[in-house]
């Protein structure tokens, strides 16, 4: 028998949203006690960096009755809140069924009283309409927190202070402790590096996923490369699989192909960025060897935008273009939408500047020259082959088909006046959406798909699979930290009642 | 002797939220460990390391933060409002000190939130108060304190009881580890009842927003002349 320095009824391993969700419900809806270990010496995870969540039914959008137009220009015929199977079916098409039904109804229904917890703590609102405007099929659902995600943690993290929930930072989890196939405990070391037994009822992992370890994205994402060739945006965060780790020790099940939330954006920098939001254009995208190879109409379809990133075996791409084309960046606008990041239709104006100053120093993600040959150089690739395809794209322009990939001819804009610029792009992998597999109450199952050890094993959040298929699901904005919310939630109430019985 | 470091005894303001409608709400309910307090309590235990050092706090919930920055114990008051008057908040924990007996010291953080709090604390027991205080050295019977003081510090040497309000330098750098937190809950707590006494206090004459005033902008074209007239202005508004 383990002698313990301290025990509780629940342990949560991760402080973002879904492991503060879990943690609050815990403390807020029974009389357990409850403790959340956190490795880094913040408390917070991606879900500070998140914008907003995904939710259907909610009371803001009941009360509001109509997506906020978020152009100005009036929303397109039909638009409307969705209803929760909608929401469902969105999940489910989109994964060609390979998302968990079970999952995705256990999210869906209790999504929107997630909405009304934040709103009953704090949080408030500013808007609930889609997320990337132009993105068809794109349903509204996104909850627009004012001051973001970071409003929202903090939110959370004062609910879960005023409910005593302990919270301890620099405390990794290292170890679960098994007993009789049960677990009981859990193994930390504190910040000055002593080991700690801690007793537990349930265990809830909230690790975040692994997006910060190359060597499991190339294991768990069906792209061996990208462990290599991806950048993270967020710096400081330490999603290393943690909860992935835990779980495998006792047997859980695990998915073959864990999607990603991932897009694209200049090498070192980070969304919102001059040369990023250029870049992000469908304007002409060549790979490595000068050829082009998509369709970069993609662009407006964010997340699709990611996987085609995503699957460059070298990470590479570039974003070619000519001074008229920058000109109309400064006066038309994007094309694309990204949240608080990219307004469509509204004038880039960092663009320039960013491109003219990193040229001058000599910053190898931009090329500015006055012949395609020249360009090539500084790119890197192939001059005959850059040319040849900037000839194509031309004819395309000038006849308005595009016949290679079929572009729409708006999007379609020659490449004649010097200088000429492109742009260095790579895949940008924001958070991993899954890993381990669970059932409708997140319990933690193994390839039976019954719950591993006696059921008091828990993932939420990014370590849980379930939600998508093998890619996420740009259709239902706000997905990942809506089912972080709620999914903690779902975790923590059926811990309550595995434990008073 | 008696050293005693206070802590977790004001509300965040940042807690505070006025929604769109105008309506206030607290996201806490009891005051938090404010960025000051442990540089406080580091400096109750230099100024007398062979004191016994008690924490002292309005909080409830967790009090153990002294207690695992080795305070021997700690006192919790009870019954002060969290929105208290300043004078009211200085009363309680002047009653509370002299409860304790012979006390040479009482460290304070050098609070933001509640700025008249220290000094009305050392007017209250009749003790004279460091304001801005970076670190203290004792040197026989004398504690030499500094303080910040304009651009630099400067030392001041007391004798008797003082009263230091500790305004940190930066985060604290090695928090205590889980261990220490844990050892540091079974020291003993002792929950004391408030007593303030009749303190005058404050009420708003009334409310006015601040003078607005225009930007001062520098042609960038010749920077030497740019920043010398930026030290002009600033020399000006008194701030060099």
């Amino acid at each position: 028998m383990t002698q313990f320095d301290i025990e509780y009824d629940v342990v949560v391993i991760g402080s973002g949203g879904s492991g503060k969700s879990a943690a609050y419900t815990v403390a807020s809806e029974s009389n357990l006690s409850v403790a959340i270990f956190e490795k880094l010496p913040e408390f917070g995870g991606t879900s500070k960096f998140a914008e907003g969540q995904g939710a259907a039914e909610s009371i803001e959008q009941k009360e509001r009755k109509v997506p906020f137009d978020l152009t100005g220009e009036g929303l397109p015929e039909g638009a409307h809140f969705p209803t929760r199977e909608e929401m469902i079916q969105a999940y489910l098409d989109t994964s060609h069924y390979r998302a968990s039904s079970e999952v995705v109804n256990a999210f869906v229904d209790n999504s929107g009283e997630t909405i009304e917890i934040l709103r009953n703590l704090g949080v408030e609102y500013e808007y609930v309409s889609c997320y990337a405007v132009g993105q068809e099929n794109e349903l509204y659902c996104f909850h627009q927190p004012k001051g973001g995600g970071d409003a929202v943690q903090a939110v959370l993290q004062k609910a879960c202070e005023k409910a005593d929930v302990d919270m301890f930072a620099s405390t990794p989890a290292k170890e679960l402790i098994v007993e009789d196939g049960k677990i009981v405990g859990v193994k930390v070391n504190d910040a000055d590096g002593n080991e700690l037994m801690v007793g537990a009822k349930a265990v809830i992992l909230a690790t975040g996923g692994f997006a910060q370890s190359p060597e499991k994205l190339n294991k768990y994402t069906n792209m061996p490369w990208i462990g290599d060739t991806f950048q993270p945006p967020i710096p400081g965060l330490q999603c290393t699989g943690d909860g992935l780790d835990l779980a495998l020790s006792v047997g859980a099940d695990v998915s073959s192909t864990v999607p990603l939330q991932s897009g694209a954006s200049t090498p070192g920098k980070m969304f919102g960025a001059g040369t990023t939001n250029a870049g992000l254009q469908p304007a002409l995208w060549v790979n490595s060897k000068g050829k082009r190879y998509v369709n970069e109409e993609v662009a407006l379809a964010l997340m699709n935008m990611g996987t085609v990133y995503c699957q460059l075996r070298d990470g590479i791409s570039w974003t070619v273009f000519d001074e008229d084309y920058l000109v109309f960046l400064e006066t038309e606008g994007s094309a694309l939408a990204m949240g608080e990041f990219l307004q469509v239709n509204k004038p880039i104006r960092n663009a320039r500047p960013e491109i003219e100053e990193n040229f001058a120093q000599g910053d190898p993600t931009v090329a500015k020259a006055d012949t395609i040959a020249e360009l090539a150089a500084q790119m890197g690739v192939n001059a005959d082959a850059l040319q040849k395809t900037v000839d194509e794209y031309n004819a395309a322009a000038d006849s308005g088909v595009d016949p290679r990939f079929h572009k729409p001819a708006k999007y379609i804009h020659a490449i004649r006046k010097a200088p000429f610029y492109a742009l260095k792009m790579c895949p940008v992998v924001v958070c991993t959406c899954g890993g381990i597999n669970v059932n409708r109450d997140m319990q933690v199952v193994g390839y039976d798909e019954e719950p591993v050890c006696t059921g008091n094993l828990f993932a939420v959040g990014n370590d849980a699979s379930g939600l998508y298929g093998d890619a996420y699901t740009i259709d239902v904005p706000g997905s990942t930290n809506g089912f972080a919310h709620t999914s903690g939630r779902i975790a923590a109430r059926k811990a309550i009642e595995i434990i008073k019985g | 002797m008696t050293s005693i470091a206070i802590f977790k005894w004001a509300m965040n303001p940042h807690d505070e939220r006025v929604g769109s409608d105008g309506q206030i709400k607290w996201l806490a309910e009891r005051p938090e460990v404010g960025d000051d307090d442990y540089a406080a309590v580091q400096v109750a235990r230099d100024a007398a390391p062979d004191d016994e050092l008690v924490g002292l706090t309005m909080a409830s919930g967790d009090t153990a933060f002294a207690a695992a920055r080795g305070a021997e114990r700690t006192v919790a008051l009870q019954g002060v409002d969290i929105l208290a008057q300043p004078t009211e908040v200085a009363s309680a924990l002047a009653n509370a000190v002299k409860a304790m007996g012979d006390v040479s010291l009482v460290s304070i953080g050098d609070s933001a939130w509640s700025p008249m709090v220290p000094s009305l604390l050392a007017a209250q027991l009749g003790w004279p108060c460091i304001l801005a205080v970076d670190a203290v050295r004792p040197e026989g019977d004398t504690l030499v304190v500094t303080r910040r003081f304009g651009a630099g510090t400067q030392d001041v040497a007391v004798t008797g009881p003082v009263v230091l309000a500790v305004a940190a330098r930066r985060e604290e750098g090695a928090k205590p580890g889980m261990r220490q937190v844990l050892q540091a809950r079974k020291r003993p707590v002792d929950t004391v009842t408030a007593s303030i006494g009749d303190v005058p206090t404050l009420e708003a004459a009334g409310l006015r927003e601040p003078t607005a005033q225009a930007s001062k902008l520098f042609d960038g074209a010749d920077p030497a002349a740019a920043a010398a007239q930026l030290v002009s202005a600033l020399q000006s508004e008194g701030v060099l």
